[in-house]
């Protein structure tokens, strides 16, 4: 696991960050799609240190009956931690934090979903962070869209997501872990590359409105890039170009 | 239909003009996009466009699919069957399960006087879906491979094992009659 100690600078003279990552550098990314047999789509990614694996379950029957929708299928995000993934001081638990992350990521890909299709049924999503270096969420996402698409299920389009963030003035992509805990601000994005429909947006920290708008730009090049990661998965999985 | 191009869920594959989208496919402002993971059949006569999936898909029964389901209720000419999944692939569930109707006169080749002295409620059963209209799915279990293809003792609720045409109950010897199936606990 990477060192939480902070360190005296996070950018050196040359510009590079602790890791050796430029400002606008994703961590390195892996992304491989139908890794379980069971479920009916999944999809496993490597974000740095982050190691995550997202099910799909679904479309399928709604228990309890109440949650049905009538005219459209609803999406539920479990999302959880191996208990080793993380430093004690940080375990979030079933809280409040994981209740919040689910929400919004299932709100997230409901947007690009073809809910109509599928009246008064559920997919599931099971996310679990088998290791967990900052930018989770984001991450995690990135693997639930994938997994959905090898489900089979119709989508407007994937949804790629990271974050970006400031530290030592400068606003740069996917923050690593000792930036985030003792970095200024972390801009978690999420969107739909095709259109740049951004379906997740949230912000921790102090940013001005300008170095907002360089935040939400920069997060967005990164949920680009790793869109291509993730139609490459999928096409090399199943043996296309 | 020679070009093997697979697409992914947002993919641009031609605009609105070239082409009218098929399955896997919709449109948006003038252009067709993929919506599943699939391969790209374009027919230039017809001027479509299609994604045939190369992922597993969300189960659709239509005419002629054989289907697994739970008997639900027993009447005397009827018996209702909760479709569950399809028999190609069982581990994946229907969105919404559907409810099918197996009429006396499509149990089985020979005569049956009352649907009840071949099936009851809670038997695993595989059917062939003979009608597929909206809100009425006509089902039929004609033929050595479908019927009943698990079911407990309707005395105690042993595990009952294939005897013949007949089932018999590993638990207390009850002897039941069913429409087996050739496959009766051979796949689950
Ligand atoms: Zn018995």
């Amino acid at each position: 696991m990477v060192k939480v100690e902070k360190p005296d600078e996070f950018i050196d003279e040359e510009g590079k960050r602790v890791d050796g990552r430029d400002l606008n550098e994703l961590r390195p990314v892996k992304i491989e799609a139908n890794v379980l047999n069971r479920a009916d789509g999944s999809c496993y990614i490597e974000l740095g240190d982050n190691k995550i694996y997202a099910a799909v379950y679904g479309p399928r029957e709604v228990h309890p009956r109440h949650l049905q929708e009538p005219d459209r299928a609803i999406v539920r995000y479990k999302y959880s931690m191996a208990p080793f993934s993380v430093s004690d001081r940080k375990r979030p638990g079933p809280g409040r934090r994981s209740k919040e992350i689910s929400k919004v990521s299932e709100e997230a890909l409901e947007s690009a979903i073809f809910l109509e299709k599928y009246p008064k049924s559920v997919i599931d999503v099971f996310v679990e962070i088998v290791e967990s270096a900052a930018g989770t969420r984001t991450t995690s996402l990135t693997a639930a869209s994938v997994a959905c698409a090898d489900a089979g299920i119709p989508m407007r389009d994937l949804i790629a997501s990271c974050a970006s963030g400031k530290i030592d003035e400068e606003i740069v992509l996917d923050l690593n872990e000792p930036e985030d805990n003792h970095g200024d601000a972390d801009v978690p994005v999420a969107m739909m590359p095709r259109t740049e429909d951004i379906t997740l947006l949230q912000m921790d920290g102090d940013l001005t409105a300008e170095e907002i708008d360089e935040a939400i730009d920069l997060a967005k090049e990164g949920c680009k890039q790793l869109y291509e990661e993730q139609k490459n998965a999928l096409k090399s999985k199943y043996g296309g170009k | 239909m020679n070009d093997e191009k697979i697409a992914t869920p947002g993919e641009f594959l031609g605009t609105s003009e070239e082409y009218g989208g098929g399955n896997g496919t919709f449109e948006r402002n003038g252009n067709v996009y993929a919506s599943i993971t699939g391969k790209v059949k374009i027919d230039s006569e017809e001027r479509k466009v299609e994604v045939e999936p190369v992922t597993s898909s969300p189960p659709i029964p239509e005419t002629g699919d054989e289907v697994i389901g739970v008997v639900e209720n027993v009447k005397d000419s009827i018996a209702l069957i909760d479709i569950k999944s399809l028999a190609k692939e069982k581990e994946r569930e229907l969105a919404v399960s559907e409810m099918g109707a197996l009429h006396v006169s499509e149990v089985s080749e020979d005569y049956v006087e009352k649907i009840k002295d071949k099936f009851n409620v809670g038997d695993i059963v595989q059917a062939k879906i003979k009608v597929d209209e909206p809100n009425s799915i006509d089902l039929s279990t004609k033929g050595s491979q479908l019927g009943v293809i698990s079911a407990s003792c309707s005395k105690c609720l042993g595990k009952l094992k294939k005897e013949g045409n007949k089932l018999k109950c590993t638990n207390c010897g009850n002897v039941e009659s069913r429409k087996v199936s050739s496959i009766y606990e051979k796949e689950l």
